[in-house]
């Protein structure tokens, strides 16, 4: 989604648009670090919480939930396991506030476990990246450590200007995001630097306020806002993202299992947008209920206006009934009359990274041709490779980046992309046409020629399955022409049977279906009735060819020759005549 | 110049390297692109020796 600017009023709507098509940083100072560790800790967690600790690999993470015996949800949070397989730790990722809570009712069930809890929320802070383009963060930071790590990883540590980080990829808007951790002795320091190479990318400080309005757009609830200890989890929404059914025991899961079976929950949180119907809503008391009629039929919870949408939106605790995307309802909130409609979130369809791929790639492009002769272009090339982080499969990028490294004599480098791309697409012309160009540069001839004929092969190959396929979809379109042209002529048959084009043709559709037998007495019909109708002459010879009566169409080949002899059609005669030939021999 | 025979013995060479050598060898060939491309080659698990260039 690309938002314009046309419709924005503040300074907030702004950041939003820049969150959206761009990036920005957000000092996440309410957010905690609590790490897990000890022999034990996989085995303990797992008989805890939502989730199957068993499938995370190294270095990858899951959202899950601890819940009480009754299935309440008592937190919520991103559990990461660490990067190092010999390591047995795990980190969780959650807002500060639920910590102390989390750590209390965890100890409750430790009795032999080894396991230990370590709150690190005091000795750091959480500085983040939110937006499409937070990836291009590593491009300046540290390079290695996205490719290596954090591209198929969602935890890593590095080194920035010697302060020792740990990254965690974690979204609070929906959009691409990484939080970054960094000992209290060392935020100041690096929280500097780290703004100065947003500045550079031209990434916005995001407030309070822009961060709530895009995970609001996104749906994403938020544990102590929409949701709290009372409330099921079943009735969160987050039963996708936060249960695995299938792990075994863990506390809450008989419950949890219970409601299942149930089928859906009595409430539930789901999106409601709201129009005033007497005033503007700007922004409405969390848990004001929702009175239609006077009935009470929900309560309000995260809500904000959205200037992507350009309407008030609201995550909401609804009842059953209510929860039908696109019913609305007359209701009465916090003294607003207003007209609600509810929503599945997310409010906003954010940019894929495939779209926003492409978009890099056009910008990628366009910079290199504007760029100095001579001078390489580093930012095309950084463009390119923030393109194939995000898309690796589009393979015009690999090109251009090739193309602009064998400008610059990096032939080497050239030559690697093409190979990269060669084994990832076995059919791509355009690697082996300019892996032969890079060889002609390098002086390898030989192997210049050995890629040209593998590009000439390909494409030979691609152009013969396309042929084939171009054929079958001729003789397809040929044989649905004919079979309404056969109904045609059997409609007119059954009308009069004397219609010569009805005899003609439908004999003629016939013999292309090769029902020869039946073909031969509409044939005949058809030269009775017009016996200078060469095309039927030639139908009837190898219907009766093809039915063993060799004498007979050697006597309509003749009679058919004649004809056209005495009419000078040349292009028949030669036609009969071969068959003739066909036939004698 | 380089010679077929060299780019050969090269190919050869790369052949019987290790993972961790290829991984080092492929970071090297340029400095730009080359985390980068053992990135790519870790994602799509193409063998790094193939795309290994011969060292100029």
């Amino acid at each position: 989604m690309v938002v314009s600017d046309n419709r924005l009023t503040n300074h907030t709507d702004q950041a939003l648009v820049t969150l959206h098509n761009q990036a920005g940083f957000y000092n996440a100072q309410q957010y905690g670090l609590l790490v897990v560790t000890g022999k034990d800790a996989a085995g303990f967690l797992q008989s805890q919480l939502t989730n199957d600790i068993n499938e995370l690999k190294p270095g990858t993470s899951q959202f899950s939930c601890l819940l009480d015996r009754k299935a309440h949800v008592q937190a919520y949070f991103h559990l990461y396991k660490d990067a190092h397989p010999d390591n047995q730790s795990f980190y969780i990722l959650t807002e500060s506030h639920q910590i102390p809570s989390l750590v209390q009712n965890l100890e409750q069930y430790r009795f032999a476990a080894q396991v230990q809890f370590t709150d690190y929320s005091a000795d750091g802070h959480f500085i983040a990246i939110q937006g499409p383009r937070a990836n291009s963060i590593f491009a300046l930071l540290a390079p290695e450590v996205y490719l290596n790590e954090m591209g198929h990883h969602d935890i890593s540590d590095t080194i920035y200007s010697d302060y020792g980080i740990k990254i965690f990829r974690h979204s609070i808007t929906g959009e691409n995001g990484y939080f970054f951790w960094i000992s209290k002795k060392n935020y100041a320091g690096f929280s500097k630097a780290f703004k100065s190479l947003c500045a550079d990318l031209g990434f916005i400080e995001l407030e309070d306020e822009t961060v709530k309005k895009a995970r609001i757009e996104a749906g994403l609830v938020q544990f102590g806002i929409d949701f709290n200890k009372d409330n099921l989890l079943p009735e969160t929404g987050l039963i996708d993202k936060t249960v695995n059914y299938k792990k075994g025991c863990f506390v809450g899961q008989e419950i949890l299992a219970r409601v299942r079976s149930h089928g859906v929950p009595a409430r539930a949180i789901i999106g409601v947008t709201l129009e005033g119907k007497n005033s503007e809503i700007i922004e409405l008391p969390i848990n004001s209920p929702i009175l239609v009629a006077g009935e009470e039929i929900g309560h309000i919870k995260s809500n904000t206006f959205s200037p992507t949408v350009d309407k008030f939106i609201a995550l909401t605790i609804l009842k059953r009934d209510y929860r039908v995307p696109e019913k609305t309802f007359s209701a009465q909130i916090a003294g607003h009359e207003v007209q609600g409609t509810v929503t599945l979130p997310p409010f906003v369809k954010l940019q894929s990274n495939k779209d926003l791929a492409h978009k890099l790639y056009e910008q990628a492009v366009q910079k290199f041709v504007q760029g100095s002769e001579g001078i390489l272009p580093t930012g095309a090339i950084n463009l390119l490779q923030e393109v194939l982080i995000l898309d690796p499969q589009l393979e015009d990028a690999y090109e251009a980046l090739a193309v602009i490294l064998s400008k610059h004599g990096r032939l080497d480098g050239a030559i690697a992309i093409m190979k990269v791309l060669a084994e990832l697409n076995t059919d791509s012309v355009m690697a082996h046409s300019n892996l032969s160009q890079f060889y002609v540069q390098q002086g390898l001839k030989e192997l210049a020629e050995e890629e040209k004929a593998i590009a000439l092969g390909i494409r030979m190959r691609l152009a013969a399955a396309q042929m084939t396929d171009k054929l079958a979809e001729e003789t397809e379109k040929k044989n649905a022409e004919r079979l309404k042209r056969k109904e045609m002529f059997e409609q007119v048959l059954a009308i009069d049977k004397e219609d010569f084009f009805a005899n003609a043709g439908f004999g003629e559709c016939l013999v292309a279906e090769k029902d020869f037998a039946k073909a031969i007495p509409y044939l005949e019909k058809a030269i009775e009735l017009k016996p200078i109708h060469l095309a039927s002459y030639l139908d009837l010879a190898k219907a009766y060819k093809e039915t063993k009566h060799k004498d007979q169409a050697k006597e309509i080949l003749s009679a058919g020759i004649t004809v056209a002899t005495k009419r000078g059609e040349m292009p028949m005669l030669q036609k009969l005549q071969d068959e003739a030939k066909n036939i004698a021999l | 110049m380089i010679t077929i025979e060299s780019y050969k013995s090269e190919n050869l060479a790369s052949n019987g390297m290790s993972s961790q050598s290829c991984q080092a060898r492929l970071a090297q060939i340029d400095p730009t692109i080359g985390p980068l491309l053992l990135y790519l080659c870790r994602i799509f698990e193409v063998n790094l020796r193939y795309a290994i260039p011969l060292s100029t």
